[in-house]
């Protein structure tokens, strides 16, 4: 595809991340008109719009205190786990890989269960350090489960990953038997919840995600030749140890924080990444600002569904992502057969 | 250029080279042979760095390999590997723009010069006319020549290869070995890792016979691929034509 065909494609993707984003604000449990979205969104800039005479402070409110963060919370998010995805899979040389799927996710989501039952929820950042360490542990004991010699093998690094999802959640429900009073508050972070995020978790999570998305960025040409395979990496200058761990850091990280926020909404980085492959090829350099507004709009439009579905009621983000993932992730695994018996 | 002394590899606690000590010159052909299992592609994987030598010294333009940054190294050694699995989709262009990852800042697009390198390169290996294909559906051959020419953008004065014809139709072989003669010939050297002795004595003109992780002889074609060697070490019986440029080799 043309290099002007592919940037007005991304225009257009940016064009619908946007629209999706504003449709977002209007819906909710008192659903409002596109007049009066507007209005509320433009009022703190000072301006009157002609044709929104009588929106009122409640919807002013609703819209910017309520709506917009969860908003911009879910398009960080989305931004932030596909570019995970699109790192994971650079990392470990595996196009299914990503946080979800080898675990990583729950792993954040068991920390921040245990800051939960030891109290430190209460702490400044308890549960977002909590969740990192746990991530990244659960990162470290996948690549020992299923590195071998150099390598990393496909199939082995899916068992892991699926394993430790098996070993998470039953822990984590045995900690929710134990401590019956805080159920609830853990569940949120199995299920995935955006429903009370406000201001200061954006900032949080916008912060993390834009430090991980630079350092992606800024080695998308090592990631590159990570693509072809270590050793070609190397010969072409690469520092793949070093590369390999900082990426693995700052995305274990972002994970974390997200998770730590917004609980577990998976399958973002593994569909993102492909379907953009698909228009602009395997070029990290390209597919990284494409998945971004990928992984907004897939984000976004998981969150528009959440709320819905069943209204007043929301169903939690993360499973209508997996509903959407999980077939697809299937579909991949098919295609792939051939490979894993590698 | 190349100096190695005393150089010892161990893969866990298993001994794969022992006391290897050679030194190559600027410009050479140098063939790397000898039977299965016995350092070659070891050997090769240590001058690339790609195994890190603790025991030895290894010299490239008289400084120690270790002292170089990956980076440097890369400005200084291309590698071609006996077998690329692409596990993705890269056109045959972006595979060989790759070869300039070394020269980039990250960041930065593709200069004008990098893409000019790219396509002299191309055009070099015949592959500029495969610019635009998925890597995943060229032949070996062709693919091979991308590998190549990947090695030449990385414009590095030094080229190794391990066993780039292992997987090639005997067409191709001797396509590819042409191509590395001419561009040995432009003043690059060329260390190869190869089985075919055939191919080593019409091409080569430096050898490194390896046996049992040790450096068994070294010295140019002619001299050691003679009947003797070959049967002592190979353990076959030899006829060497008589114009002395081709081996016929039968069951011992």
């Amino acid at each position: 595809m043309s290099k002007t065909k592919q940037g007005f494609i991304f225009a257009l993707l940016c064009l619908v991340a946007l629209l999706l984003m504003f449709a977002s604000c209007m819906i909710g449990s008192s659903a409002m008109s596109f007049e009066t979205a507007l209005q509320a969104l433009v009022s703190p800039l000072g301006i009157r719009l002609p044709f929104a005479s009588n929106v009122g402070e409640n919807e002013t409110y609703i819209v910017l205190s309520l709506r917009l963060p969860r908003v911009l919370f879910a398009a960080v998010a989305g931004a932030g786990l596909a570019i995970c995805g699109v790192a994971f899979q650079s990392i470990f040389r595996n196009p299914l890989s990503d946080p979800y799927v080898l675990g990583v996710s729950s792993g954040a989501s068991l920390g921040a269960a245990v800051a939960i039952v030891l109290g430190a929820e209460s702490m400044i950042l308890g549960v977002g350090v909590s969740s990192f360490v746990f991530a990244i542990l659960t990162v470290l004991i996948i690549i020992r489960i299923s590195s071998y010699g150099n390598r990393i093998h496909t199939s082995t690094l899916l068992l892991a990953g699926i394993s430790i999802n098996f070993l998470i959640s039953s822990v984590i429900s045995l900690l929710m038997v134990l401590n019956r009073e805080q159920m609830e508050k853990i569940t949120f972070w199995t299920m995935g919840s955006l429903s009370y995020i406000n201001y200061n978790d954006l900032l949080f999570v916008f912060t993390a995600v834009l430090i991980g998305i630079l350092v992606v960025v800024f080695h998308a040409r090592d990631l590159n030749a990570l693509l072809i395979d270590n050793q070609t990496a190397q010969s072409l200058g690469v520092n793949v140890e070093k590369t390999k761990r900082v990426l693995l850091l700052v995305c274990t990280f972002m994970v974390s924080s997200i998770v730590s926020r917004s609980g577990v909404i998976g399958f973002i980085g593994l569909v993102v990444p492909h379907m953009v492959r698909t228009i602009v090829g395997a070029d990290n350099r390209r597919l990284i600002p494409f998945s971004i507004v990928g992984g907004i709009i897939f984000m976004t439009i998981g969150d528009i569904l959440s709320k819905v579905i069943i209204p007043p009621s929301e169903i939690p983000p993360g499973s209508i992502t997996a509903l959407i993932g999980a077939p697809f992730f299937i579909y991949l695994l098919f295609n792939s057969k051939k490979r894993l018996n590698q | 250029m190349i100096e190695v002394k005393d150089l010892n590899f161990f893969a866990g606690k298993k001994k794969i080279l022992s006391e290897v000590s050679f030194s190559l010159s600027e410009g050479g052909f140098n063939a790397i042979i000898g039977n299965n299992g016995s350092g070659k592609t070891t050997l090769l994987k240590c001058l690339t760095r790609n195994n890190k030598v603790n025991n030895g010294i290894i010299r490239l333009d008289n400084r120690d390999l270790n002292s170089y940054s990956f980076k440097e190294l890369a400005k200084k050694i291309a590698f071609v590997p006996q077998h690329t699995d692409l596990m993705f989709d890269f056109s045959a262009h972006q595979l060989v723009l790759m070869g300039r990852t070394p020269y980039q800042r990250p960041l930065y697009s593709d200069s004008s010069e990098d893409l000019k390198i790219v396509e002299q390169a191309m055009k070099q290996t015949n592959t500029w006319h495969l610019r635009n294909s998925n890597a995943k559906t060229l032949s070996g051959g062709e693919f091979q020549r991308v590998i190549i020419a990947r090695a030449l953008a990385q414009q590095t004065p030094v080229l190794m290869l391990d066993e780039p014809i292992s997987n090639l139709d005997i067409q191709h072989q001797f396509e590819i070995m042409s191509l590395l003669k001419q561009i040995n010939q432009e003043g690059r050297t060329v260390i190869i890792v190869l089985h075919d002795l055939n191919m080593t004595m019409q091409y080569c003109d430096n050898v490194l016979l390896m046996q049992n992780g040790r450096l068994a002889v070294q010295g140019s074609a002619k001299e050691i691929l003679n009947k003797e060697n070959i049967e002592h070490y190979f353990n076959v019986k030899t006829e060497i034509s008589e114009s002395g440029n081709r081996i016929f080799i039968s069951k011992k």
